[in-house]
């Protein structure tokens, strides 16, 4: 059903592109922009985490509202719509940004969302796992720090 | 018209010549600036020379009149910094404001504190780097004129910034960040007031100069080949510090803050040999003046805030087309302030 799924596309795409295109990209611009691309190819193969994730992220961000005595953020969507999925979770962050004062005034909620927030590092699944990476490829390597 | 029929056109309107520019090639170095490198020759002399262009999309937004400025003030200092010959702000020439400076002499090492060079002669070069940030702070910044171009934020340095930080939060964020939000409370409830304003480079970092070649090949550059790095002879040395894009006044303590960020130490430490502390005690030795580590560690927090806006500004240009590189969410850098705020 549906082969290659995105997983083994994503990967098939990486392969090529390190395996056969990066060894002919000899200018040093444009084989610095490769080296980035293979590296964030590798961070995608998280892509079906997502659905979970952002339910997960609009009910931790509720939960913490709550807490608080702040106003939640309700889910009335199709629960397989990924675009209405993202529209609640980015509604609920946006809604504990906002009752930030807030939560800082309520030990037991602020406790909740640093929790929250070091909970919500290792569970993202659109990221590399380090800030300051070096991608290796073929020849080509990058050194993708912040700056 | 193409950058290099763009770089003819301007040298030749600028030297009342014919312009001739061979060997144009974009450098890879550089998130926030095209560096374009190419040799241009007219009245039969070669100029080697570097154009640095605003990109469409950038990771900083920055002003390049006062980058102008203060290039023009550093020419009469002992910093060492590049040669500027013209500057276009506003982008007439290039499509996008640029300057154009002498391609000055020596190679850039982002990593060169934890190369291949014997110990010795990396902590002798880490020496040579650090004094150079002091050099900085020591400029004085109202005899070069700098106070008719950069504002003085007086003791309030850290606010200042702060503000300056999350009008950028604002500007790029397309996804509501609470994390810097609780960060960002933190750094205002704990905001120093800064003692003494002085020119803050404002990303100083081995990646961001020019270093001359050794003579003698054992890496310190002494001449005598034992690696030592020890002599008289000066030795590898800074040749040119680059990247002024946000240099600013304020408190020195945030270049402190910068360079001893823990999350930078692979570039600017040597484990066991050139801790921030011996950074701290240099610059002490060189400016009379004792830094406070608490004003350090907020600095710090702040770097690393910052480091996450950039990012941030690095996602809104590639979603807009706008810059060739994926700039993924600094949730890692998250973790990072957690820690370093004691949550």
């Amino acid at each position: 059903m549906m082969r290659p799924n995105v997983t083994e596309q994503l990967a098939g795409i990486r392969r090529i592109l390190a395996d056969v295109v990066a060894p002919h990209v000899a200018d040093p611009y444009p084989a610095d922009v490769l080296a980035g691309v293979l590296a964030v190819l590798d961070t995608l193969s998280r892509w079906d985490e997502i659905p979970d994730f952002l339910r997960w992220d609009s009910e931790r961000c509720n939960s913490i509202l709550a807490i608080a005595g702040a106003q939640t953020v309700g889910f009335a969507g199709d629960p397989l719509d990924l675009d209405a999925l993202a529209e609640h979770q980015r509604d609920a962050r946006r809604a504990l940004e906002a009752a930030m004062p807030v939560v800082l005034a309520d030990a037991a909620a602020r406790t909740a969302m640093v929790g929250y927030f070091r909970e919500r590092c290792g569970r993202f699944p659109l990221a590399s796992t380090s800030v300051g990476r070096t991608a290796r490829v073929e020849g080509i390597t990058s050194a993708h720090t912040a700056r | 018209m193409s950058i290099a029929d763009g770089l003819a056109t301007w040298l030749a309107d600028e030297t009342g010549h014919h312009v001739e520019i061979q060997g144009l090639r974009r450098t890879s170095n550089g998130f926030s600036r095209e560096n374009w490198v190419f040799d241009a020759s007219w009245n039969g002399e070669h100029h080697p020379l570097i154009a640095r262009r605003d990109p469409v999309g950038s990771v900083l937004d920055t002003d390049r009149r006062i980058e102008t400025a203060v290039l023009c003030a550093l020419a009469h200092t002992e910093v060492p910094s590049p040669v500027l010959r013209w500057a276009d702000v506003d982008g007439i020439r290039l499509g996008r404001p640029a300057l154009i400076m002498d391609l000055a002499p020596g190679s850039c090492q982002p990593l060169v504190l934890n190369g291949d060079r014997p110990i010795e002669a990396r902590v002798a070069l880490a020496r040579r780097i650090y004094g150079r940030l002091a050099d900085i702070h020591l400029l004085d910044w109202t005899e070069l004129g700098l106070g008719e171009h950069l504002v003085d934020p007086g003791q309030h340095a850290a606010g200042a910034a702060l503000d300056h930080w999350q009008g950028e939060l604002r500007r790029v964020q397309l996804d509501p960040e609470p994390e810097l939000a609780f960060v960002l409370a933190w750094l205002r409830s704990n905001a120093p007031p800064n003692e003494r304003t002085t020119l803050v480079h404002g990303d100083f970092k081995p990646g961001n100069l020019l270093l001359g070649d050794d003579r003698d090949g054992d890496g310190d550059g002494d001449g005598d080949g034992d690696g030592d790095g020890d002599a008289d002879g000066g030795g590898t040395d800074v040749t040119a510090v680059l990247d002024w894009e946000t240099v600013h006044l304020g408190d020195p303590h945030e270049d402190l803050g910068w360079v001893t960020n823990p999350l930078r130490a692979g570039e600017h430490r040597i484990a066991g040999h050139w801790e921030p502390a011996d950074l701290l005690r240099l610059w002490t030795a060189r400016t009379g003046w004792t830094p406070d580590l608490d004003v350090v560690h907020w600095w710090q927090v702040l770097a690393n805030v910052k480091l996450s806006i950039i990012v941030l500004s690095g996602t809104h240009a590639f979603v807009d087309h706008r810059l060739d590189r994926v700039h993924q969410s600094p949730v890692m850098l998250y973790r990072i302030l957690l820690d370093q705020i004691g949550a």
